[in-house]
């Protein structure tokens, strides 16, 4: 994730854009933040937090802002995790990063996660695969069939153009394994059964009290009345995604993971992220 | 097993898209046979701004009422015309945003949202006037001077692109046009008339982004028309574009209208006619050659940019069936062009003009001697916004009819100043300065004043057919239906409709705040939309 892009997606304003700017002082020191024994729970909602406020910047491995490495627990300030919770609150004033809006146990989640996430680092070998054999593998798994990288695939499921720059090699393989787990607001579906009786089910683009508005099965974007539908239905806790478990080898697994992450979006600085209006809140 | 699980959902997907939801060149090209949508930001090839839904007339207008309003959030002019295809709405909240609406409703399906680089230079606000469609894929050009493809379905990036070599954007170089697809190529100019650039319209390739050609607004030494620029003048000669441009099919020619020379406002730098600024140019559209050319203020000192939609229409001239361009310029000329080969037919001012008085036999038209910027500033009218800019005319072959958004009675004292070229600062040589005494908090001006006015002209003649008088100037363009009813607006904060045989207010809607933009009508499950933007926001209309 280029810097530059990073700056923008702070902060709208154009005087701050000009003077903000991570300045490299010093070299990096490794220094590890004082660890505590991760709390699953915590793991997991500092994970949620993480990927959703963090990985733009900071990307989904942590490693996008030159000198930073948290997915290695490599660290330019912080020394303690109280450090490291107040850097995450609080911001650095005079570079890019900002305050966040967010709870001091909030943020010691998310510390809890950079933990996991450099344990897991250290053990793992997904991601060190053979990407070439991992794009066989999602061809004749039919993953486009869902999934679209670049212009080719279906735009229904979640886009994978630039997910090796969104998301860490454990958690691609984690949603191999477990599709439930964790699907991001912007990638609900919903179904809709409309006044006729007709049931029409595609990927939630936005809602209000009096619209629900979907891309359905054939691509099309559609707009419903909500007050003349029969039910509304948010998939926010189930997906049409398979599960792989037991079905792909470790090898295969590795494969198909560095093949994901090498998928990084292709137009660097000027990959947007689309922002669909509202999003999926109820 | 598990294929099949997918096969029973996604996968569907893959195999059934339905074609008819793609905007092919061949829609593009036939876009008047579907009036339900907007396929270009002039309507059609033809640009003539004129839609054939009948469901609103002239008897049933004043029950049009409120459908939707969409706040964008932007401070800057809302100059976009939206494009409607199937019932989605996509249009640009400026600078650079993309949102796509439902058109029925005006809620959002997706926004796009991109930062512009801090360094990119507009003289007049960052503006953009729309977007381009072709296959499933939305164009854009950005204030930071890239041209951007866009998914219509989801809003994402699929790529970004600079022309080739393209100077860098601190130069003044910047896009703000709705770009014009022609076959599989992506047409744009590059804007910057103040920044002294080396104008120049490119040709993209619709998949790649590649440019696959381009002429050069300001010709390069060597180029026909470099010698009508004394010196090293050309280096800096501007001849921008910012505004989209026509097509013809007939004879594959695409017209483009070419913004002021640089330094605006002193030409002594720049001896000669100053080839193409203040010109249309027409071009083969496969190769960006020149076919011909009309210039209508050859070494133009008062910033009369031919920057208006090129409009063209078959009429009866002088008994006879014609294919001609009719053009309401900036200079307060309208005039009459034989579209194939750019012949001269008529040329007569559609607002007071003071600057010149009349046309050899070839079309060339004759400045009045002394009518030039001095220090102490020459009074010319019109002022320097012309007699009316770039929004857009209307031509009803319905009425015969072509309506001009006109101010009339403004004038500007043209100063001469000194010329100094820096980089990114502005290359004009002097500026106009108001003629008239300071305005008041409100409007107290009288009409002789300066006044806005959508007008009506007999186009084989140039004589007005009838006027509808604003008690202030307009940025608003005009829209025209079969069934005769015209919308437009101003700067006061009303849309209305008029009769368009008679100029007769049918109805008006108070949306207060000036309309920047031009009004647009589609279609969907059987009923008729009318949508404008005014302020920062779009309003849509129906009947009850």
């Amino acid at each position: 994730m280029n810097l530059h892009r990073c700056v923008f997606a702070t902060t709208r304003d154009p005087r701050l854009r000009l003077t903000i700017f991570v300045l490299l002082l010093g070299s990096l020191h490794p220094i590890s933040a004082q660890r505590r024994d991760p709390d699953p729970h915590n793991v997991e909602a500092g994970g949620s937090l993480f990927n959703s406020i963090c990985a733009s910047c900071h990307g989904g491995e942590g490693d996008q802002i030159p000198n930073v490495d948290l997915g290695h627990g490599h660290f330019r300030r912080a020394t303690t995790d109280q450090e490291l919770i107040d850097i995450i609150r609080n911001g650095i004033p005079g570079t890019a990063m900002p305050a966040n809006r967010m709870s001091e146990a909030s943020a010691g989640a998310v510390s809890s996660y950079l933990h996991q996430m450099a344990a897991d680092n250290a053990a793992n070998t997904v991601g060190k695969g053979d990407a070439e054999h991992g794009a066989v593998l999602f061809q004749n798994l039919g993953c486009a069939g869902c999934h679209r990288i670049g212009q080719v695939g279906s735009r229904l499921g979640p886009d994978l153009t630039n997910i090796g720059n969104l998301r860490r090699s454990a958690l691609l393989e984690r949603k191999l394994l477990d599709p439930a787990s964790e699907i991001l607001p912007q990638n609900r579906f919903v179904t809709i059964v409309t006044g006729d009786g007709r049931t029409v089910t595609g990927r939630l683009m936005n809602q209000d009290t009096f619209a629900v508005l979907l891309m359905d099965q054939t691509e099309t974007l559609r707009s419903f009345d909500r007050t003349k539908l029969k039910q509304v239905t948010i998939e926010d806790k189930t997906t049409t995604m398979p599960s792989y478990r037991g079905k792909l080898s470790e090898q295969d697994m590795s494969d198909l993971v560095t093949y994901l992450k090498q998928q990084t979006g292709g137009t660097g600085i000027l990959s947007a992220v689309p922002v669909p209006a509202g999003g999926s809140r109820r | 097993m598990l294929r099949l699980r997918l096969l029973s959902l996604c996968s569907f997907v893959v195999l059934s898209v339905p074609l008819w939801s793609q905007v092919t060149s061949e829609r593009l090209l036939n876009a008047t046979k579907e009036p339900q949508n907007w396929l270009t930001y002039s309507g059609s090839y033809k640009s003539q701004r004129y839609s054939t839904l009948s469901q609103i007339t002239p008897e049933n207008a004043k029950d049009l009422t409120l459908a939707w309003v969409w706040q964008n959030r932007s401070l800057e002019k809302f100059e976009a015309t939206p494009l409607v295809v199937d019932g989605v709405m996509y249009t640009v909240s400026p600078p650079n945003d993309v949102v796509a609406l439902d058109a029925v409703t005006g809620r959002v399906f997706w926004t796009f949202r991109y930062d512009p680089s801090p360094k990119s230079l507009a003289c007049c606000g960052r503006v953009n006037r729309g977007l381009a469609i072709l296959g499933d894929t939305l164009y854009m050009g950005t204030i930071d001077d890239r041209l951007l493809a866009i998914d219509d379905k989801t809003g994402h990036l699929l790529w970004a692109v600079r022309a080739k070599d393209a100077a860098p954007i601190e130069q003044g170089y910047a896009y703000t046009h709705a770009p014009l697809v022609v076959k599989d190529k992506v047409i744009m100019g590059q804007a910057g008339g103040e920044y002294g650039i080396q104008g120049y319209i490119s040709a993209f390739d619709a998949k790649t982004g590649a440019e696959v050609w381009r002429f050069n607004t300001v010709p390069h030494p060597g180029e026909p028309g470099n010698e009508t620029w004394g010196g090293d003048s050309w280096e800096k000669g501007s001849a921008s574009v910012w505004l989209t441009g026509s097509y013809d099919p007939d004879t594959n020619l695409t017209f483009w209208g070419v913004g002021n020379p640089g330094p605006d406002w002193n030409g002594d730098i720049r001896p000669g006619d100053n080839l193409y600024s203040c010109s249309v140019v027409a071009l083969d559209a496969d190769t960006g050659k020149l076919k011909w050319y009309y210039q209508f203020s050859p070494h133009n000192e008062f910033d009369y940019d031919s920057v208006q939609v090129p409009v063209l229409a078959d009429i009866q001239w002088k008994g006879q069936p014609r294919k001609v361009m009719l053009w309401a310029n900036r200079n307060g000329f309208f005039y009459v062009l034989d579209r194939v080969t750019g012949e001269f037919l008529l040329g007569k001012p559609f607002a007071k003009v003071n600057w010149a008085d009349g046309f050899d036999e070839k079309g060339r038209i004759h400045p009045v001697p002394g009518k030039v910027p001095s220090e102490l500033g020459t009074l010319i009218m019109p002022g320097n916004q012309g007699a009316t800019n770039y929004y857009s005319p209307s031509f009803s072959p319905s009425t015969g009819l072509f309506y001009i958004p006109t101010w009339e009675n403004t004038s500007s004292l043209y100063v001469k100043g000194g010329i100094e070229y820096v980089p990114g600062q502005f290359y004009t040589g002097g500026g106009p300065r108001s003629a008239g005494p300071p305005r008041g908090p409100g409007n107290s001006n009288t009409m002789e004043e300066g006044y806005g006015a959508v007008r009506a002209i007999d186009p084989s003649t140039g004589e007005r057919k009838w006027e509808y008088p604003m008690s202030e100037v307009t940025s608003a363009g005009v829209l025209t239906t079969a069934t005769n009813v015209l919308f437009s607006g101003g700067a006061e904060g009303y849309f209305y409709a008029l009769d368009a045989r008679t100029g007769a207010l049918l109805w008006k809607s108070t949306v207060g705040g000036s309309i920047e933009a031009t009004p647009i009508t589609f279609m969907v499950n059987g009923k008729q939309y009318v949508t404008i933007n005014a302020g920062n926001a779009i309003f849509t209309y129906s009947l009850k």
